[in-house]
């Protein structure tokens, strides 16, 4: 029984010793004991939209935020212009994250379309960011006015 | 979430693996039997959906309990003829020392599964594809839905839509008659591919250093983070891995029906990422040359050698020709994919020169992999320094090993969009697995081990030899 005492004790300390490797025990602070996503911090935001938020986070709300948006411009059909993350940076916009088109159907069941995407003609609203660094919707009614964000937008690279 | 769900895919699960593997009779104790039931019987069951809508049946709750448990019930035939042969399995407690990594072990397990349940689906590379057709195919209840109706980039650098529907039909399945997130299976993956390996490294060294060995295995932390993060590269990890250690028991073996299940997992680990079938091709070579050195005759290498590949490439043809060409509606171009400057071999050595030193040994590497690949460095010099020679089995993983890392070097050359930093980084989980092996297996851990187990049986003895001399003294009174 004395050798499997030490035996454990030294598993023990083996445990210790490897969990104060710089590298594993920042690895267990920060990640394996994180608070923020832990069960006791999380576990009043457990229906399936909260979760959602925790992990999506801010764009997402806007995404969905998007959808009563649409409803007060009496979109019907709204396929959304999304513009290049480069230019929405450029324009200072933070803490936004611009998805790729898969996404925004994927989040909110709408069609979205880039600059070079097929049926692009058919956009009819288009996120912009506006002069307090936020992100705006606006409807897009002539075909002239659509030209002008594409020639404005094909300036940037699309980060896939 | 649907409890009522969940308990009956488990009991579904075990049953299909458990005929599958009842079908190869293979023989693994009550563990591994149970652990390798799980895996078989997830990856089998993401088959349903796909059978299902080719043959244009609704994705609904209960047509898939009725599929599944279809399902389940004929593969469990094998099972069921010979019910009366089943033992019931003799369980062992852990020791004492045991315990504390059990415990950690057991720790980390709930994290990872409690992250799984909490979080949707986060990588981009499922939401723009297989996520986003399983969410329509529940909501259209038909795999070839909506999703495929917006800018789905095609032949852009990830293809994603062109994936194997592995997680698409499993997600389905978990989405229908589990939670809205699916994602479980893979919990279910994790727990009982760690659970088997476990036992694996306590058949080869004490358990006190394979409890230390898993506790490095576990800490990687990308490999970690794919246990609740659903994609390929974990469970492509897990299949090929059981595909590798029993090719490496069938070395021993000469087994027919090993061979078979070897091929078979080759198979079920193609099923899930293509770029598997070249990783067998790859481990062909070492097959041949371990059955060569062997004396098997040429012939028959050929022969055992076809049996190894026809189950990756009936597993790719199924993927290719049937899965993938029925059930997305874009053709696939592989020749658009790939490296249009084949002839430059030196950049084929510079894919090698970014694999090592701008990913395995930089800041972004030890941020993936932490100080796995030194601990595995130090255990594998220590041993050419005091042991000098490599035993059968540590040679064979070694050889693992190195495929695994050639095989991704060539890939990211051959196909550009499979970089280094992306596709590579995770291609390195299948080396994880058999480095740990490979580490237990060294003369080094062996001699260890070996101490450790004489010391223990020595103690054993004393203390069961001191009652019997305690009986007998008084007969001598007597």
């Amino acid at each position: 029984m004395h050798f499997k005492i030490n035996l454990t004790l030294i598993a023990l300390l083996a445990i210790f010793l490897f969990f104060n490797i710089p590298f594993y025990n920042n690895w267990l602070n920060t990640n394996i004991f994180n608070q923020q996503i832990s069960y006791f911090t999380v576990k009043d935001q457990l229906s399936i939209e909260q979760r959602r938020v925790a992990r999506y986070g801010y764009s997402y709300v806007i995404y969905k935020e998007l959808n009563n948006v649409f409803k007060k411009f009496k979109i019907d059909s709204p396929v959304l212009l999304l513009p290049p993350e480069r230019y929405m940076k450029e324009n200072r916009v933070a803490g936004f994250n611009v998805v790729e088109p898969m996404v925004y159907y994927y989040l909110t069941g709408n069609i979205a379309v880039w600059y070079d995407s097929p049926g692009v003609e058919k956009a009819n609203c288009v996120l912009m960011p506006d002069r307090n660094g936020k992100v705006a919707l606006q409807k897009i009614d002539t075909k002239q006015q659509l030209d002008t964000l594409l020639s404005i937008f094909k300036k940037y690279k699309l980060d896939l | 979430m649907n409890l009522t769900g969940l308990i009956f895919l488990l009991f579904a699960h075990y049953f299909a693996g458990r005929g599958v593997i009842r079908l190869f009779r293979i023989d693994v104790d009550a563990i591994a039997l149970l652990c390798l039931s799980m895996m078989c019987g997830v990856t089998i069951h993401s088959f349903v959906p796909c059978i299902m809508d080719l043959i244009h049946v609704p994705l609904t709750a209960s047509n898939m309990y009725i599929w599944l448990g279809g399902t389940s019930l004929l593969l469990s035939i094998p099972l069921l003829i010979k019910i009366k042969e089943t033992k019931l399995p003799t369980l062992r407690l852990p020791q004492l020392y045991e315990v504390p990594f059990l415990l950690i072990f057991i720790g980390l397990g709930v994290i990872s599964v409690w992250r799984c349940w909490y979080f949707p689906p986060t990588p981009r590379d499922v939401l723009t594809g297989v996520e986003l057709i399983a969410e329509y195919a529940v909501k259209e209840k038909t795999m070839i839905n909506s999703a495929f109706s917006v800018d789905v980039r095609l032949n852009s650098a990830a293809n994603n839509i062109f994936k194997s529907p592995f997680i698409t039909s499993l997600q389905v399945i978990y989405k229908l008659l589990v939670l809205p997130f699916g994602q479980l299976w893979l919990s279910i993956l994790f727990l009982s591919f760690t659970t088997w390996f476990y036992t694996i490294l306590r058949q080869v060294v004490h358990p006190l250093l394979a409890g230390m060995l898993l506790l490095i295995y576990f800490a990687v932390p990308d490999l970690y983070a794919y246990t609740y993060i659903i994609l390929y590269d974990y469970s492509n990890m897990v299949f090929f891995f059981a595909g590798y250690y029993f090719m490496m028991k069938y070395m021993s073996s000469g087994k027919v029906n090993e061979l078979l299940w070897v091929s078979f997992l080759f198979g079920l680990a193609t099923y899930i990422r293509s770029e598997t079938l070249v990783l067998a091709a790859f481990s062909i070579a070492i097959f041949a040359i371990y059955m060569y050195r062997d004396k098997v005759s040429i012939k028959q290498i050929v022969i055992r050698g076809g049996i190894f590949m026809a189950g990756p490439l009936v597993f790719n043809f199924i993927l290719s020709n049937i899965l993938i060409k029925y059930l997305v509606p874009y053709k696939f171009k592989l020749g658009d994919l790939l490296n249009p400057n084949m002839t430059d071999i030196g950049l084929l050595f510079d894919k090698f020169h970014e694999l090592v030193f701008g990913l395995m040994f930089s800041p972004k590497g030890q941020a993936v992999y932490a100080h796995f690949y030194i601990f595995f460095l130090v255990v594998f010099v220590a041993d050419l320094i005091l042991n000098r020679k490599i035993s059968r089995s540590a040679g064979m993983t070694l050889w693992g090993v190195l495929i695994v890392f050639i095989t991704l070097g060539v890939l990211s050359f051959l196909i550009p969009s499979h970089t280094v930093i992306n596709s590579a980084k995770r291609g390195l989980f299948k080396l994880i697995p058999l480095a740990t092996l490979y580490m237990a297996q060294t003369g080094l851990l062996q001699k260890l081990s070996g101490y450790l187990q004489n010391r223990e049986n020595r103690v054993k003895e004393a203390a069961t030899a001191q009652p019997a001399a305690n009986t007998k003294q008084p007969k001598k009174k007597k």
